[in-house]
């Protein structure tokens, strides 16, 4: 069964929230390094899962496809 | 500032080296080793509880999960993952007995087998968490510094979070860590759950996400505990999703347990007089 595109794009920026805090937890101890780069990580994350998602969306609708 | 840098000395990285290895073949032997008699019966006691405990809850079917590796039909050693923390008590214990399906019967057949599996994983995180134990309570033993003694066992402070996400952070006086790791990997899990509708913590359905979701510690077994009863009665559109998140909480909350373990390690052994970075 296939989600709503909106939800899984909101479920792909909450699960790259969490990613991003765990990331910058392991690598900082201070709060200000922890908060300052929580928004780069968590971004980067979600964009290149975003990029692949385009890439796998493109594939397949293009020489992926059965009838191609 | 930099921590990387920091390190126990040789013969102490030796000895924790060693102290890791002895405390995951039997739990608590690392700890007899540094004569801990007490810990050490703590840890033994515990874990084959816990192991022999499940085992019997779940006449055996855990080792349906697992298998044997070896050369031909000679087995070396049988991977069961997260029992094997528990390393030498699992091995004997998947010799001696056969898993019931050999024996033709389907483990749904078994009443307590849930609480079982729960049981048994967790003495095999019990050994691996007696290992940090040990290694933390020799860092801290080795250290030169009278302040440095005061202060957590890294091992503690690791099982703390293991046992609730962020509460060894928390411990050890960095809260804001704490309460930010312990409620992004809760609020990860619970939804991951919510998506699966509650349904969706079950080794036999998928036993290698199982293992994922079981690192979420004490949290997630009784999660496991409480949502047994949880069945699905249609296909969710985010099952998958949730699944994926709750297996990656587990992780995480490995990750945060490390991390915590480190962090106190770092508070002893930035008290050492050569380890002075301050200027």
């Amino acid at each position: 069964m296939m989600g709503s595109p909106i939800v899984m794009i909101l479920l792909l920026l909450f699960f790259s929230a969490v990613l991003g805090v765990v990331a910058s937890c392991y690598r900082f101890d201070s709060k200000k390094e922890i908060l300052d780069s929580l928004p780069r990580r968590a971004l980067t994350f979600a964009l290149v899962v975003a990029g692949f998602a385009v890439v796998a969306y493109l594939l397949s609708a293009t020489v992926l496809m059965p009838s191609a | 500032m930099i921590t990387q840098d920091l390190a126990p000395c040789e013969s102490t990285r030796a000895q924790i080296s060693s102290t890791v290895w002895f405390s995951v073949l039997i739990p608590g032997l690392g700890h007899l080793l540094q004569k801990q008699r007490g810990w050490a019966l703590f840890w033994f006691a515990a874990s084959q509880f816990l192991l022999i405990g499940g085992f019997y809850l779940a006449d055996f079917s855990q080792l349906d999960y697992g298998s044997p590796i070896g050369i031909g039909d000679n087995t070396i050693i049988y991977f069961l993952i997260p029992e094997s923390g528990n390393f030498l008590s699992t091995q004997i214990f998947a010799r001696m007995y056969d898993s019931i399906e050999s024996g033709g019967r389907y483990p749904t057949e078994i009443p307590w087998r849930n609480l079982g599996y729960i049981m048994s994983a967790m003495s095999g995180f019990f050994g691996l968490f007696s290992a940090a134990h040990a290694a933390g309570m020799l860092s801290r033993s080795s250290a030169r510094s009278s302040h440095a003694k005061t202060l957590m066992n890294p091992g503690r402070a690791a099982l703390l979070n293991f046992i609730l996400p962020g509460l060894g952070h928390y411990k050890t006086g960095r809260k804001f860590k704490g309460v930010l790791l312990g409620s992004s990997i809760m609020a990860l899990f619970i939804v991951g759950m919510m998506l699966g509708n509650w349904a969706d913590f079950d080794r036999q359905r998928h036993s290698y996400y199982w293992v994922g979701q079981m690192c979420m510690g004490g949290s997630g077994w009784l999660t496991a505990l409480i949502s047994e009863p949880a069945k699905f009665t249609s296909v969710m559109p985010y099952q998958d999703v949730g699944l994926l998140f709750t297996t990656a909480a587990g992780f995480f909350n490995i990750v945060a347990s490390l991390d915590a373990f480190h962090r106190a390690e770092h508070d002893i052994l930035i008290l050492e007089p050569s380890n002075d970075i301050s200027e």
